[in-house]
């Protein structure tokens, strides 16, 4: 049921808009489905990199407010949505920002602490849970991931050249790849309850 | 680093501390949300950065800021320690290759120590088998030479005994034939 013409306030978010804005991403569900995941995550991202202490509320928020703007009548070509979520992104924040300022809120309870390098070390926990995710990783992956990390023949810098030289592949090219690899592992390992980092004690 | 990448570091640096002009803030956001290459290389600068910060190779004022992002951030902080993780291992791994290089090293030299016992025993024995075949070989020379010396005297001794015994025939005929 089409909610056009109600009030903003009175919009709720429903499954058939939810399924009209999936079929303006794409006609496959499957990858319209992709393809909404990965605009909410670019949106956490932005609203992470904008130092905002919750990112999924707020992008969760924006992609409520883009897909009841469709709803009532937006036009939106398929190739904008994504430039149009910034410029919601960008109200948002500004709500989030001006309550922030009436409320002062106590920062969110974080579940860790930050890791802080010298203050903290890696555990044998870890270590062994890293082994397990890169177990996960395909053969060439995990080579390519264990080399980008490998400095013992060598400078970093000089070593992920060489890397990049003997893949045939710029320099940024081999970063993005390691990137990609590195997101998937920490992925694997926050689902398997990533353990907190220990104190030194220093 | 490439000027585009050093840019788009700095503009990323700018972004966490807050210092981005609302335009350049709302490009780079608008590149990241629409270009998927684009977020991808900002992600990779913005764990770079992270590296760089874990292996102490900032200057103060990005290790400030990069420090500030990873404590509002949950996400980065647990990209920091998968950073930690990877280096922690490279560091083990390095050290355990080096101590079984070292071992593998001193196994080897253990080794061409054994091998080298093991030929001089060799050579030796080898060369005292040689000297006494040699001893040997004399010892058959000089017994061959008494045994064709002793063959000889045996050969002018039966000689002489069957010279002996004609002429002692000889004498008995002559001395029988003297009575008759």
């Amino acid at each position: 049921m089409s909610q056009r013409g109600r009030r903003a306030s009175d919009w709720t978010l429903d499954p058939e808009a939810f399924g009209r804005f999936l079929a303006l991403l794409d006609d496959d569900v499957v990858e319209a489905a992709h393809l909404y995941e990965r605009l909410r995550h670019k949106l956490i991202r932005l609203f992470e990199w904008r130092g905002c202490a919750v990112p999924e509320e707020l992008a969760d928020e924006t992609l409520n407010r883009v897909i009841r703007k469709i709803d009532e009548g937006a036009e939106v070509p398929t190739e904008r949505v994504a430039g149009y979520s910034v410029g919601v992104a960008r109200f948002v924040f500004q709500e989030y920002l001006r309550q922030r300022r009436a409320e002062t809120p106590a920062a969110p309870e974080r579940e860790r602490p930050p890791f802080v390098p010298g203050k903290h070390t890696t555990t044998d926990l870890r270590l062994g849970m890293l082994e397990d995710c890169l177990d996960r990783l395909s053969h060439k992956e995990r080579d390519l991931i264990v080399r980008y990390y490998d400095h013992a023949k060598g400078g970093q810098i000089v070593q992920r050249r060489a890397l990049a030289a003997e893949l045939g592949v710029a320099a940024n090219t081999l970063r993005i790849r390691v990137h990609r690899i590195r997101a998937k592992l920490l992925h694997w390992m926050i689902d398997a309850g990533l353990p907190a980092s220990e104190e030194t004690g220093a | 680093m490439s000027d585009d990448r050093k840019d788009m570091r700095e503009r990323l640096l700018a972004h966490f501390e807050g210092t981005l002009s609302e335009d350049d803030r709302e490009t780079l956001e608008r590149s990241a949300l629409q270009d998927d290459g684009s977020f991808e290389a900002l992600e990779a600068i913005e764990t770079e950065l992270v590296e760089d910060y874990i292996r102490g190779e900032l200057n103060a004022r990005d290790e400030g800021i990069v420090a500030a992002a990873i404590q509002r951030s949950p996400r980065l902080s647990e990209s920091a320690e998968l950073v930690a993780a990877l280096d922690a291992r490279e560091q083990l791994a390095t050290l355990s290759g080096r101590r079984e290089r070292e071992a593998s090293g001193r196994g080897s030299g253990a080794r061409r120590l054994w091998g080298l016992l093991l030929l001089a025993a060799l050579a030796l024995l080898h060369l005292s088998q040689r000297a006494e075949l040699k001893r040997l070989e004399s010892e058959a020379r000089e017994l061959r030479q008494q045994l064709d010396a002793s063959q000889a005297e045996r050969l002018r001794l039966e000689r002489e005994l069957a010279r002996s015994e004609a002429e002692l025939r000889t004498r008995r005929q002559a001395s029988e034939s003297g009575r008759g």
